[in-house]
């Protein structure tokens, strides 16, 4: 390593004494010098202030107290010893004018900052116990739209868009920087507890420094390190989960009637069905699915440091009791973390993350993934779940014995653990000779080990039918991080110069191995025998990627006020095609702090008035290992027993495959009134995409119906607006208000270089990229002569009008179509309202999005046609109810299943948290420094107009979000 | 300017120290396979055919890997002698039960199965275009051998592709993600046949007399879709030449003597090849042409639904009262009763004709469901309820065949007989979703119905009645007259032989028969059939893919 070459090179310089103390003063976060700190001794009139280096020198006295001020840091003092240097590390002030922002590969004040940076704010990180990030994020930032996709004890089924949708096949979650390396598990995987905060970059400039991965935006997550002194916390929470909405299904003799009234339908009450029905013992299988969920999490951290070193290390345990049976998570994690300042030129990091995830158990199926009726949720009401001993019936439908019985998860084995290892090191070289130059070595490795047994046995369907079934899973994914970082940061009078160099690469490996055995003996070996199975299925995969990247950035200020920052990366990726694999992405921003300029500084109006502008280009590398390969898949045949391996073409490659790439440019003003009472920022945006990585569909007759492909060309254009108010402060009152606002408009240009829509990908020039598109729903008809007077001759009353777009008298599956609204919302929103009175705290938060069609697929009544499946209960037409409003109870009645898209706006409460902090008397009587409790109430209501289960969740059949009550204690020692 | 010097070449020592390996964005995948390392020999090449032998079985199996939606469905109901009882949903079953709305080009089945048929062209194509790599080494005749696999399977997609739709673009290269093509064109059906017709005789010059490998393609089987071909395009001497050959051939022939594994069990000589382990050549089975294989709980056996779609739901009937039929592997196993006869099919046979009897079909059921007897009899089975012999386990319920195909998802639809041609269970799972045996796919049976047709339409009345007796007295049915003969008994006795084995439709629509017989015979899709209905809708997908050129619809949608 040529530093330590340097370090001969360099000789330490010595204090001078003669009664004077010197030091150098230094950002506790960042570690920079402070120019322009007021240092002085305490009862005395010597001051001085420390230079651009942050050094100064003053004639003290053992015994006296040194005070260091500034305007951005909290105030600090050292005593006075025997030792004539005393260093001090300032804590920079919670204001937004001196916070810090970390801006990737280093850090920058925010009012430094020349692209647009979004910091989540700490009362979200802080004040709400999320067992995922997202869940902190959603709906607090401008710009950041997450939605919950999915439900369960794991909460991690969410989706992020930054600034509107870019591109549809290729990923669109942000990348993820976790202490300074591109974090590639889950979300989940990382403990909300253990981060300090959450910065997201979201435009050209601010991105560009990680230029291949940057056009979804980038969340920099900061784990929290060691602060002086020593403080031992814990923070513990429990909660209860009931679900927020429930399907209005049938009762069992809403079911029965249902079914004998469905017409062309072989609708033949089963003899169980009868059974049961006669009974009145009908299952409420949502109610025996679900459960009160229980979330309880315990965790303790300890902190401290010294001059030269500092240490934290957090430890969680977090068990989650799933709404639906069996549903449960439990993590266990231990995050270390140590920063030792070895010499005064170099220094060393290390955080890590080790957890072991336990997910054991399969849930109770709620949706019916096979088709066959056999999920919870919409399970036939007049079947039996028990057995006549009372144990759980391996067939809870007897007369199709296909559906199984939904709760027969509760008896299957199941062990599902992760062992996850996640590790940042880093050395930083500060070299002497050149004072602001140094040097980083940034290493990252993850490791990610799933290991999983499944056992099927005679107890339930599956196990019965195959005599046993035995699944063994194993897969190590792993992700290697080198990166060098050349640093040069010099103050010289007003002049700012901040440059970094990058020379990175990264590897990712995945390799996953599973052996199914069917056919046992009997049960008694469960996973663990093999050897004795009738047939074994092998499933293995294997996929590796490499990254390499060199990266220069230039930020240069002048008096704080005209800043500028230049940036250009050049990134390599492997799975593009052959002489496609390099991208370069360059930006630039600049910003004016106008509050600073003389004619404005002395008239008290602004605090804080910023103008920032920013143009540039990113990547988008979203696509998996070797999709610009072709490929062929395995398709066995056999002959008189003997098995042949065959293969048949499976994808069609693409030599071509390349970066999808967005030029964006953004314009944003960030200002502060009323001493900053009110203060936000508001951001215009505008970004077009090019050669989008989309998969594409195709003519069949090329043998396969899809490829991906770079195409088009699309743009986006938005405003984001936040705005944080205090509008009431008194000694013991305080209110503050936060909002944000962002509205997008996502549009498609162009396609294969012309102005064609391309209808059967539903891409249409104008339009956003995920549009519906089909044949509208035009009511039910009600009368023979509505009928006759239609386009639908063949229907009947009750059935569903089709409208006839282009008036020929006929429906036309092709030319009948039209553009039925968007997918994705057109603007989100987020309010959040602090109140404080003396000890206590109440905190409200609200999201809401619009402007999106949503389908709901609960209008049709998809029972199969033997009817085996419940519904929803609906207002269907009859000739004895002309007035219903749902189309008739008949199989013949939607042919063409045309069903109207619904409004997906919504506006949902999603938390309310009241705490109170013990006063000091008490809190110092039982030797602690800190003790809060606190309620938090969750998901507690929405409202939409949309009639499904959810208007934020994918799946409509899937389990329905939870409402969550929770009760938190946080003691700090 | 010493430093600027001195910086300037520390910056560019940072950069060059990590000299990366020239690989390192190299894709070097390990568990991929792809064309350029699969098809580099013989054995890479022969894994490709087994590819298409693996395609080419999903036929009875279904378009989107459940256990639903059987591949086939267009070609085998919705005909005079077969319909959906139990149609549901947007299933396939039910397309061709109620037609009209539900038969459209947006219909994901439609789609699914145009899909499926190009895939197996493009992975012939693929095999075809690439044998002709001079790298690979192997002599001309491993080749051929090859390639002519591969063209069999390919105009094997065609013969489907053009019955089903016509005019269908014809494609004789493997697709590249490089070369999208965005304007397809229809090829004329002619031009088609006409490639289908090499392809097939390359295969009849190329591929052995009988299968080297049980389920492998020969050239008889080439001969027999050859002769259809002919037939097709109204070259009768040709497809009587192609028929000739096949029948000629002395490694098959016609079985008439009971064989097998049930051999000394009652039974019927017909019946016997259908019973499981009776289908292959090894096994005694010298009439098959083509078999599929299968197997159960092996890595290279796969779903097939047939016995599921055509067994009916036996275990609903009742009598008195009660439900005394449950699943057996004696009564074939689960059966869902998607496809069924119609009347037309059930009566053309006569009281001693083999192919209609109790082996064939199910004429009564044998009490087995000892958890729900009846009590007393009921000698006297009529359309709307059966009759049955007693209460014990082991009395029979009899079914009526003389009444008309009961209306789909009626409440006598369970009573109505089913073809036993696809029974199968398995005694580790009764109610076993799929069918794991080996099936005849293609036999010599037909082959003498195609030449019959081919004699009649030359003329040759009485040789097409000696013909056709090569099977009724092998089915120990009267034997016809050359008077008798016409296309419509030809039809008739078609139905007779291969009721749920032949192409229905395709034999239909070849002779210009398909809409006036269905509208016959077919009780409840005869009144909602268009003569559009000729030629199914091309998928909307494949038409609004087509960016650059019009695809047209076929008339009528």
């Amino acid at each position: 390593m040529f530093g330590v070459c340097l370090f001969l090179c360099w000789s330490a310089s010595a204090y001078a004494q003669n009664g004077n103390v010197q030091g150098r003063v230094t950002d506790q976060t960042t570690g920079n010098p402070i120019n322009g700190v007021s240092v002085f001794i305490e009862g005395t009139r010597d001051a001085t202030a420390t230079n651009e280096n942050g050094d100064y020198s003053i004639l003290g006295q053992t015994g006296k107290k040194i005070i260091f001020t500034h305007v951005n840091y909290q105030e600090g003092s050292l005593k006075i010893g025997t030792s004539s240097v005393y260093n001090m590390e300032l804590i920079p002030k919670g204001d937004t004018l001196g916070d810090v922002v970390v801006v990737g590969y280093g850090t920058q004040r925010r009012r430094d900052v020349t692209g647009s940076v979004a910091s989540l704010s700490k009362d979200r990180l802080q004040q709400l116990p999320n067992s995922n990030l997202y869940q902190a994020i959603q709906g607090s930032v401008p710009g950041v739209f997450i939605a919950t996709t999915s439900a369960g004890a794991e909460g991690s089924g969410m989706s992020v868009l930054i600034r509107g949708r870019k591109s549809i096949t290729a990923n669109t979650d942000p990348l993820i920087i976790l202490d300074g390396i591109p974090f590639t598990g889950s979300i989940s995987d990382i403990n909300p507890n253990d981060i300090e905060s959450v910065d997201i970059l979201k435009d050209a400039s601010a991105v560009a420094i990680y230029g291949s991965r940057g056009s979804n935006g980038v969340f920099i997550v900061t784990s929290k390190q060691g602060k002086k002194g020593v403080s031992i916390t814990y923070d513990g929470f429990y909660s209860i989960q009931t679900l927020t909405n429930k399907p209005r299904l049938l009762t069992g003799p809403e079911f029965y009637d249902f079914k004998k009234n469905r017409k062309n339908s072989n609708n033949v009450i089963t003899p169980q069905e009868q059974a049961v029905y006669d009974s009145g013992k009908w299952i409420d299988w949502y109610d025996l699915a679900t459960q009160k969920g229980i979330r309880r999490q315990h965790s303790l951290a300890v902190s401290g440091g010294a001059e030269k070193i500092n240490y934290y290390v957090g430890g969680t345990y977090l068990n989650v009791t799933g709404v639906s049976k069996n549903d449960d998570f439990k993590r266990y994690s231990l995050k270390p973390s140590l920063n030792i300042k070895v010499t005064p030129w170099l220094t060393f990091g290390s955080t890590s993350q080790l957890s072991f995830i336990d997910r054991s158990g399969l849930p109770v199926q709620f949706d019916d993934v096979s088709n066959t009726g056999s999920g919870a949720n919409f399970f036939n009401p007049l079947t039996q779940p028990y057995d006549s001993s009372g144990s759980i019936a391996v067939y809870a439908y007897e007369d199709y014995t296909q559906a199984g019985n939904p709760l027969s998860n509760l008896l299957v084995l199941n062990t599902d653990n992760a062992y996850k290892v996640f590790t940042a090191n880093n050395i930083k070289i500060d070299f002497p000779f050149l004072q602001g130059l140094s040097y980083k070595l940034n290493t990252g490795l993850e490791y990610d080990n799933i290991a999983r047994k499944t056992y099927y046995g005679r107890n339930v369907a599956d196990g019965l039918e195959l005599k046993g079934r035995a699944v063994n899973y194993n897969s190590i994914s792993r992700s290697f991080t080198v990166e060098n970082i050349l640093n040069y940061a010099r103050q010289l009078k007003k002049h700012n110069l901040d440059v970094v160099l990058l020379y990175s690469s990264q590897s990712e490996d995945f390799d996953r191995d599973q052996l199914t055995g069917t056919g046992f003996p009997n049960d008694v070996l469960t996973n663990y025998q093999m050897n004795s199975a009738s047939l074994l299925v092998p499933a293995i995969s294997n996929t590796k990627s490499n990254l390499i990247s060199q990266m220069i950035r230039l930020n240069y200020g002048f008096d704080s006020r005209y800043l500028l920052t230049l940036t250009t990366r050049r990134d390599g990726y492997s799975a593009f095609g052959e002489g496609k694999k390099y991208g370069i992405f360059p930006s630039v921003a600049v910003a004016w702090n106008i509050a600073s300029e003389p004619f404005i500084a002395n008239s008290d109006l602004f605090d804080l008035l910023k103008l920032r502008a920013s143009y540039g280009e990113n990547g988008n590398q979203a696509v998996s290992p070797y999709s610009s390969q072709a490929t062929l898949t395995s398709a066995p045949y056999l002959s008189g027993g003997v098995v042949y391996p065959g293969y048949i073409p499976d994808r069609l490659g693409n030599e071509n495959l390349g970066w999808e790439s967005t030029t964006s440019a953004t314009i944003g003003l960030d200002w502060g009134v009323l001493k900053n009472r009110i203060r936000g920022s508001i951001d215009y945006y505008q970004s077009k995409t090019h050669d989008l990585l989309l998969r594409r569909i195709i003519s069949s007759v090329h043998g396969s119906e899809s490829i991906v492909q770079n195409i088009g060309k699309t743009a986006n254009q938005g405003i984001e607006i936040g705005i944080t108010s205090t509008n009431i402060e008194t000694d013991n009152f305080k209110w503050t208000s936060n909002v944000n606002f962002s509205f997008n408009k996502n549009e498609i240009l162009e396609l294969y270089g012309t102005k064609t829509d391309d209808i059967v990908n539903r891409w249409f020039i104008g339009q956003p990229i995920r549009v519906y598109y089909g044949l509208e729903y035009d009511g039910i008809f009600r009368t023979a002569e509505e009928v006759a007077a239609s386009a639908q001759k063949d229907a009947q009353p009750g059935w569903v009008k089709v409208k006839d777009i282009n008036g020929d008298s006929i429906i036309n599956t092709a030319s009948d179509r039209v553009l039925l609204g968007q997918l994705d919302p057109k603007y989100i929103w987020g309010f959040s309202n602090n109140l404080s009175y003396r000890n206590l705290a109440l905190s409200v938060f609200i999201h809401g999005v619009g402007g999106n069609q949503k389908a709901n697929p609960f209008l049709s009544d998809n029972v199969f046609g033997d009817i085996r499946r419940n519904t929803t209960k609906k207002d269907w037409w009859s000739e004895s109810n002309p007035s219903g409003t749902h189309f008739a109870n008949d199989q013949n009645a939607n042919k063409l299943s045309v069903y109207p898209y619904e409004n997906g706006s919504f506006v949902r409460l999603k938390d309310i948290s009241l705490s109170y902090t013990f006063p000091n008397q008490i809190i110092q009587k039982a030797k602690l420094t800190n003790l809060k409790i606190y309620v938090t109430a969750r998901n507690l209501a929405t409202f939409t107009k949309y009639q499904g289960l959810d208007p934020e969740l994918d799946n409509q059949f899937g389990l329905p979000l939870q409402k969550e009550f929770l009760f938190g204690l946080t003691l700090t020692l | 300017m010493k430093k600027i010097l001195y910086h300037t070449l520390l910056i560019s020592l940072f950069f060059t120290t990590f000299n990366c390996n020239k690989n390192y964005l190299k894709e070097q995948p390990k568990a991929i396979i792809n064309a350029d390392n699969l098809y580099v020999d013989k054995a890479g090449f022969e894994a490709g055919l087994w590819g298409l032998y693996n395609l080419f079985r999903l036929e009875r199996s279904s378009t989107d890997n459940s256990t639903n939606n059987m591949t086939i469905t267009a070609a085998i109901i919705g005909v005079d002698n077969a319909y959906c009882p139990y149609p549901s949903g947007s299933a396939p079953e039910r397309i061709f039960s109620e037609f009209g709305t539900m038969l459209n080009p947006t219909s994901g089945y439609i789609r699914d199965l145009f899909a499926y048929l190009y895939q197996i062209v493009n992975s012939a194509n693929t095999i075809i275009n690439r044998a002709d790599n001079p790298a690979i080494a192997w002599t001309e005749k491993e080749k051929n051998s090859i390639v002519a696999e591969a063209r069999l399977f390919r105009a094997w997609a065609y013969r489907h592709l053009t019955f089903l739709w016509g005019d269908v673009p014809l494609s004789l290269e493997e697709a590249s993600g490089n070369n999208i093509k965005t304007d397809w064109e229809r090829t004329p059906v002619p031009e088609v046949r006409k490639q289908m017709e090499e392809d097939w005789i390359f295969a009849e010059a190329n591929l052995p007399d009988v299968p080297n490998l049980e389920g492998k393609v020969t050239k008889v089987i080439a001969q027999h879709y050859l002769a259809e071909l002919y037939l097709t395009i109204g070259n009768n001497a040709k497809a009587r030449e192609k028929a000739m050959a096949v029948i000629a051939n002395s490694n098959y022939s016609i079985i008439t003597n009971r064989y097998g594994v049930q051999s000394s069990q009652p039974g019927s000589a017909f019946m016997d090849m259908f019973i499981d382990k009776n289908a292959n050549r090894s096994e005694g089975n010298k009439e098959a042409l083509w078999v599929i294989q299968n197997e159960y709980a092996s890595l290279g056996g796969y779903n097939n639904i047939m016995r599921r779609w055509w067994v009916n739901r036996y275990n609903t009937i009742r009598a008195g009262g009660k439900t005394p039929i449950t699943y057996s592997i004696e009564n074939g196993g689960r059966g869902i009763g998607r496809f069924g006869a119609t009347k037309y099919a059930l009566a053309l046979y006569e009281a001693n004709d083999e192919r209609g009897s109790a082996y064939a079909w199910r004429h009564y059921w044998i009490m087995n469901n000892p958890a729900s007897l009846p009590t007393g009899s009921n000698q006297n089975a009529t359309c709307t309820n059966p009759g049955y012999t007693g209460g014990k386990l082991g009395d029979t319920v009899k079914l009526s065949i003389n009444c008309d195909e009961p209306l789909p998802n009626s409440t006598t639809v369970q009573n109505w007989p089913n073809t036993r041609k696809w029974d199968w269970s398995h005694s580790d799972d009764i109610q076993i979703t799929s069918n794991y045996n080996d099936q005849v796919y293609l036999r010599l049976a037909e082959t003498y119905l195609i030449l019959a047709e081919a004699q009649y339409n030359l003329g040759d009345v009485a040789g097409a009645a000696t013909t056709i007796n090569v099977l009724r007295n092998r089915a120990h049915a009267t034997p016809v007259t050359a008077a008798d003969v016409n296309i419509d008994l030809i039809l008739d006795e078609r139905s007779r032989e291969l009721f749920s084995e032949e192409h229905r439709r395709y034999t239909l629509i070849r002779l210009h028969k398909w809409f006036e017989r269905t509208k016959k015979y077919n009780k409840y899709s005869g009144v909602r059939i268009n003569l559009r209905d000729n030629l199914l809708p091309i998928p909307q997908s494949v038409i609004d893919a087509n960016l650059t050129k019009p695809f047209p619809q076929n008339a009528g949608y």
